[in-house]
């Protein structure tokens, strides 16, 4: 018994080195990671203590102070920093309050997407034959749609929440998953270490899981990161064209939207929701570059 | 048929000692598919009707170049690849023709060394997970249990149980090939099947690893069935050697045999291009070396498959095909005219 303890004690002592020291230590090495880090941390910071941030109620009108300009500009008060909407509101609040939809949006529809093209691509890579053709064929039916008119003629039959939006936008974008995944399991699949787990007689589920997924991840987070900015910009422009977040909700998108019939005289309007999907955007797409070159063990 | 037949009584009344695995008139053929509608219409015969038997403790040799089917008999047997046709017994079984469900069992008895040891382990996985699978899959051992054997496995294979917990691209060659070799024999298997598991690697770090596999081999009571493509590396481990040619076995007989009594024209081919380590032998440009690459669209149905490069064809060799035959005892050649010593 003593001996069996002892044992276990040697054993116990080989404990991998720790992972997050090196990912800190990458990240302090990259410039545009850390901005990228920084920009993405502070928006989702923003969003979730959006109720203390923001100075007005975003949805209530001031018909007192419509069209306000921002504060450095003439007319403008100290009191709306970034103006105020043609209803009275403030737009910097409402900026605020926006952040909440297109993160969660960005994010959600993200991981609806990369799930259900994760899931189909490295099963039809893996077991090929039939599967492989019928699962590719449907591929190629959602890619042959336009998307957004496949969105639009969705949100036009359900009305569009928030809920919906995310399944929408989830079921026609995970698609570029699932060909990609498709292409990395196809050829991981011929690599010995997949055909050594065959021999053993390890089981396909086990196989996916323990072999092809986790080799697939890099990949799969860069290609992730990447969406939720191009996610972003399709959530504003299905609000722009009136089919994403309905008022009172807010969202950039909406922002842009409203702004659009002011754009000559009132800028600020649509201007600032434009900046912030822009920077909102690029941090995410230097988080994913950057993550993209940490994201191999063999580096 | 009947050429197995014959082989396997001869074999069975001769030795001793137990058949491990008999292979059959082997067949694995890779369908070639082209025109408008994919369909087949040539194949690969990457194993044409192969038979052979290895006994219990020996280790069987397969040598042949580069596309001869050597690996795809060894992945056949592991059905890796399935065969198109033909028997695999093992310990009396056929394991050829059982469905894929009813093959797992045997997988526990069968395990296969691969030949590039950068691609046959994981990246994403510990060294631990990675010899600890096996054992996992079919659920041999848990928790302490499980890590204990680990650990005693990678001493048996003469890797530093400190490196437990590190990944496959923080070691070298040899040290990765090794982690394949425990892989291996986690689950006291009875045949493994090396394919080429030292041809990837330094000349200094190869001899490592045979001297390994063959201590593991007296000390596991281990058959190995041992694929390569370079003579020195078979010669050394092997107690019979079967050359392979263009998906054929061409000759079979003990290690000291082949090279002592050479029958096939190209088992001598294949012996002459080995490099001599003595340098006033050099045989570079020797017309007896093997020049040109196999081509399997030249070969013609009919003939010996080795007669448009053989310096002994006759006109009958170009349309009879030869059979495998005993031609002196334990000694089989598939050859009409066997080189005379």
């Amino acid at each position: 018994m003593s001996e069996a303890t002892s044992e276990v004690k040697k054993v116990k002592t080989y404990k991998r080195s720790g992972n997050v020291k090196l990912f800190l230590k990458l990240l302090a090495q990259s410039k545009t990671g850390m901005v990228g880090l920084f920009i993405l941390i502070s928006v989702t910071l923003i969003a979730i203590f959006a109720d203390f941030i923001a100075p007005y109620s975003p949805t209530e009108p001031q018909l007192s102070d419509i069209l306000v300009p921002p504060s450095w500009q003439e007319g403008g008060t100290s009191a709306y920093l970034l103006g105020t909407d043609n209803l009275g509101r403030d737009v910097f609040s409402r900026l605020i309050y926006g952040t909440r939809v297109s993160l969660i949006v960005g994010v959600l529809s993200v991981v609806v997407a990369g799930f259900i093209g994760l899931i189909i691509g490295v099963v039809s890579a893996y077991f090929g034959k039939w599967v492989d053709q019928i699962l590719m064929r449907i591929v190629d039916a959602f890619l042959s749609i336009p998307s957004i008119l496949f969105i639009m003629v969705i949100l036009t039959i359900f009305s569009p929440s928030l809920t919906v939006l995310i399944i929408v936008i989830g079921l026609t974008t995970w698609v570029n998953y699932a060909r990609i995944i498709r292409g990395e399991v196809l050829s991981l699949k011929e690599r010995e270490f997949v055909k050594a787990s065959q021999t053993i007689g390890t089981s396909h589920l086990t196989i996916i899981r323990k072999n092809l997924i986790p080799n697939v991840m890099s990949t799969f987070i860069v290609i992730s990161t990447l969406s939720v900015a191009t996610t972003i910009i399709l959530e504003a422009s299905l609000s722009f064209l009136g089919l994403g977040i309905q008022p009172p909700d807010i969202s950039w998108g909406g922002m842009l939207n409203d702004g659009r019939d002011y754009l000559a005289t009132h800028w600020w309007m649509g201007t600032f929701p434009g900046i912030a999907i822009t920077i909102t955007v690029l941090g995410i797409i230097f988080l994913g570059d950057w993550l993209r070159d940490v994201l191999d063990p063999r580096l | 048929m009947t050429e197995a037949v014959e082989l396997k009584e001869k074999h069975r009344t001769t030795d001793d000692q137990k058949v491990l695995l008999e292979v059959k008139n082997l067949k694995t053929y890779f369908p070639i598919k082209s025109g408008k509608f994919k369909r087949t219409t040539r194949y690969v015969k990457a194993v044409d009707d192969v038979s052979f038997y290895v006994k219990k403790g020996e280790t069987l040799g397969i040598v042949g170049e580069s596309g001869c089917g050597k690996s795809t008999t060894g992945n056949s047997i592991i059905r890796l690849v399935e065969p198109t046709s033909g028997e695999v017994f093992f310990n009396g079984e056929n394991i050829a023709s059982v469905k894929p469900k009813d093959f797992r069992p045997h997988k526990k008895n069968i395990q296969m060394i691969f030949q590039d040891p950068f691609s046959s382990l994981n990246p994403r996985m510990h060294v631990f997970d990675i010899i600890a699978e096996p054992l996992v899959t079919h659920k041999l051992y848990k928790g302490k249990e499980l890590e204990k054997r680990v650990v005693e496995l990678m001493e048996i294979v003469g890797l530093d149980p400190e490196l437990l917990h590190r990944y496959p691209h923080e070691f070298s060659g040899g040290q990765r090939q090794r982690i394949g070799i425990a892989r291996a024999i986690a689950l006291n298997p009875e045949l493994i099947i090396c394919d080429e598991p030292v041809s990837a690697l330094d000349v200094s770090i190869q001899a490592q690893v045979l001297n390994l596999l063959k201590r593991l081999q007296k000390e596991l009571d281990l058959t190995y069935v041992f694929i390569a493509h370079g003579i020195p590396a078979v010669k050394y481990v092997s107690d019979r050697i079967a050359v392979m040619y263009m998906g054929e076995i061409v000759e079979v007989t003990t290690n000291e045999k082949l090279f002592s009594n050479t029958l096939h024209p190209y088992t001598k081919r294949l012996i002459s291009a080995v490099p001599s380590t003595d340098p006033t032998k050099r045989t570079i440009g020797d017309s007896d070396a093997v020049a040109d690459e196999l081509n399997q669209e030249e070969t013609s149905d009919q003939g010996c498959k080795f007669a448009a490069r053989c310096p002994f064809a006759q006109d009958n060799c170009l349309v009879d095909r030869p059979k495998l035959r005993e031609y002196a005892k334990g000694h089989y050649v598939k050859c009409h005219y066997p080189l005379k010593h």
